[in-house]
């Protein structure tokens, strides 16, 4: 038995220029819920639930390329969704990025989108 | 009350320094868990601590936790750009609220029931509300406060809500000392921790002292004088202390008659020719002609900060001990945090942490590390626990922590008793005076 890999697409979410530096928007792709974070100017794409309490991410404060979860304050690493501090051990999925035409876009697959982290 | 009793410019005031009574310091108060209970009670809960940076929680909402021994702290900058603070616990049954290190939070919500807290560590929501026979928590219960305080660009806190404020604790000429830093301006570009085999005094003891600097940092001599003839120590009234290291010349202990390096580097980062400074008379004057020129030179070439600091400032190193475990090393180009805490239980170990702060200047985008290798980015840098001996904590402070562990098992010896101290390490003797002031509870002694 074979599997089929999906074709892979390229999502764009929303214009860079939407998302204030440091700060974030969630966006949602089908079932998907993800967050475009501009980290100093760095974009990241990450999903926007916390790996502790399911609480979504979005509005969490961005420092040094991290976002803490407004909720129980659980930090993670935009580049590698790893968390910081006790609470959780349990990474967060995160995209790798493009920035085609000023939108930032992630790579996703009809069976959903492909995680790089997590 | 201490009082200036000569005047010199080239150096910090001498002050009139408290006689010492020659308590004895015997080993049990590194090793026992009973004195490290008493000294937990008396001494840790009624002293001020520095909580983090100011700009960590810059904006309204913003939190800091930090930790201490058993306690966590939260910290939060309140609508108005006050700070305040909590001991960081559900008044519920005792869940930390917050377990990340900083962020920013409309409302601190508790990770177990749910409790929600404003920013002013009042309870404003909890499921099933009305379900209390005692009463509703909302707009009643709390986190306990702390007292808050932000000096030197830092956040601090003491847990006694009735101990006297930071300022009244550090006396007025440390807080203009160290004021005149403007570290408030300055971002903190080492932020690393480590856990050390050793009770936190070891650590406190090794920089009440500059005896052991000869044999310990001999990497220092080509810059910095450490000799207690030509240093000057100050103990200062609260169990705090001052040493001031003379730098931007050789020690006298330094053989050779050219300029060493690194010396020789610093100074032509100064247009001072190295060559033109050889011989041992000359070589004794090259720190006033380094004053001299960052007084003619720093200010074009944005060293902004050189106009608030006297000319002594512009070269020389001065280490504040404030009492008991604040350790503030200030030199013309940035300012260190060289900080014990105590373990959560045990005596013989504790966390050491070692921050470093710059000054922003205009077309500097690195600056060397106090932590030995690379270049450091000037910019805010993420916390970073070392495990030690897996990577360095910096030249001296590795060299430090190497006696820590087997000073410490020594101390645990039948064979130690009182230590026998030199003159030169009475500031050793008089933290530890203090310290009794605190353990036994004599509280009008240890003001002095």
């Amino acid at each position: 038995m074979t599997d089929r890999i999906p074709a892979a697409r390229l999502e764009r979410l929303l214009l860079a220029a939407e998302v204030p530096n440091n700060g974030n928007r969630a966006v949602r792709v089908g079932e998907l819920c993800l967050l475009v974070c501009n980290a100093d100017g760095q974009f990241h794409v990450v999903e926007n639930r916390c790996s502790h309490q399911k609480s979504p991410l979005e509005g969490g404060r961005i420092r040094r390329g991290h976002l803490s979860c407004p909720l129980h304050g659980v930090r993670f690493n935009l580049s590698t969704g790893e968390p910081l501090g006790a609470l959780t051990r349990v990474p967060i999925r995160t995209y790798p990025v493009q920035i085609i035409d000023g939108f930032v876009a992630v790579e996703l697959r009809d069976s959903g989108a492909r995680p790089t982290g997590g | 009350m201490s009082q200036a009793v000569a005047t010199a410019t080239g150096r910090p005031e001498k002050v009139q320094e408290p006689a010492l009574r020659g308590d004895p310091i015997n080993a049990g108060r590194y090793t026992s868990s009973e004195y490290f209970r008493q000294e937990w009670q008396r001494m840790w809960m009624r002293t001020w601590q520095i909580g983090g940076v100011s700009y960590q929680a810059a904006e309204p909402g913003d939190y800091l936790v930090t930790e201490l021994g058993p306690e966590s702290v939260l910290l939060v900058r309140q609508q108005d750009g006050s700070m305040k603070g909590f001991f960081n616990v559900c008044p519920h049954r005792g869940t930390r609220v917050m377990a990340g290190d900083e962020g920013s939070a409309e409302r601190f919500t508790c990770p177990y029931h749910g409790w929600q807290f404003d920013h002013t560590g009042v309870v404003v929501a909890a499921p099933n509300a009305d379900d209390f026979p005692q009463g509703n928590p909302c707009g009643h219960l709390r986190m306990k406060p702390v007292q808050v305080a932000e000096l030197f660009g830092f956040i601090w806190f003491n847990m006694d809500a009735e101990a006297p404020s930071l300022t009244e604790c550090l006396g007025p000429n440390v807080v203009e000392e160290i004021g005149s830093y403007r570290m408030e301006k300055m971002v903190r570009v080492l932020n690393m921790s480590t856990q050390a085999d050793c009770n936190w005094k070891i650590i406190t003891d090794n920089f009440n002292e500059a005896y052991h600097v000869q044999v310990l940092h001999p990497e220092l001599i080509p810059y910095i004088e450490s000799q207690a003839d030509i240093c000057q120590f100050d103990l200062l009234r609260g169990g705090h202390n001052r040493g001031w290291f003379p730098a931007h010349q050789p020690s006298m202990l330094y053989q050779g008659e050219s300029v060493p390096e690194p010396l020789a580097s610093m100074v032509r980062e100064w247009d001072i020719d190295p060559e033109q400074w050889q011989g041992k008379n000359r070589l004794a004057d090259i720190r006033l002609e380094v004053q001299k020129q960052k007084r003619r030179l720093g200010a074009a070439r944005g060293f902004a900060h050189y106009e608030h600091l006297k000319d002594y400032q512009l070269t020389d190193y001065i280490i504040y001990n404030l009492f008991p475990n604040s350790v503030i090393t200030v030199g013309p180009d940035g300012v260190q945090l060289l900080r014990p805490r105590p373990h959560e239980t045990d005596p013989q170990k504790c966390y050491f942490d070692h921050w470093w702060l710059v000054p922003e200047i205009e077309g500097r985008t690195m600056t060397p590390s106090p932590a030995g290798g690379p270049d450091l980015p000037v910019a805010d840098a993420e916390h970073e626990f070392v495990e030690y001996g897996t990577k360095t904590l910096g030249t001296t402070t590795d060299q430090d922590l190497s006696i820590a562990a087997v000073q410490q098992k020594g101390l645990s010896s039948a064979a130690m008793d009182d230590f026998y101290l030199s003159h030169q390490e009475r500031r050793v003797q008089r933290f530890h005076e203090v310290l009794n002031d605190y353990v036994e509870g004599n509280t009008a002694a240890r003001s002095v």
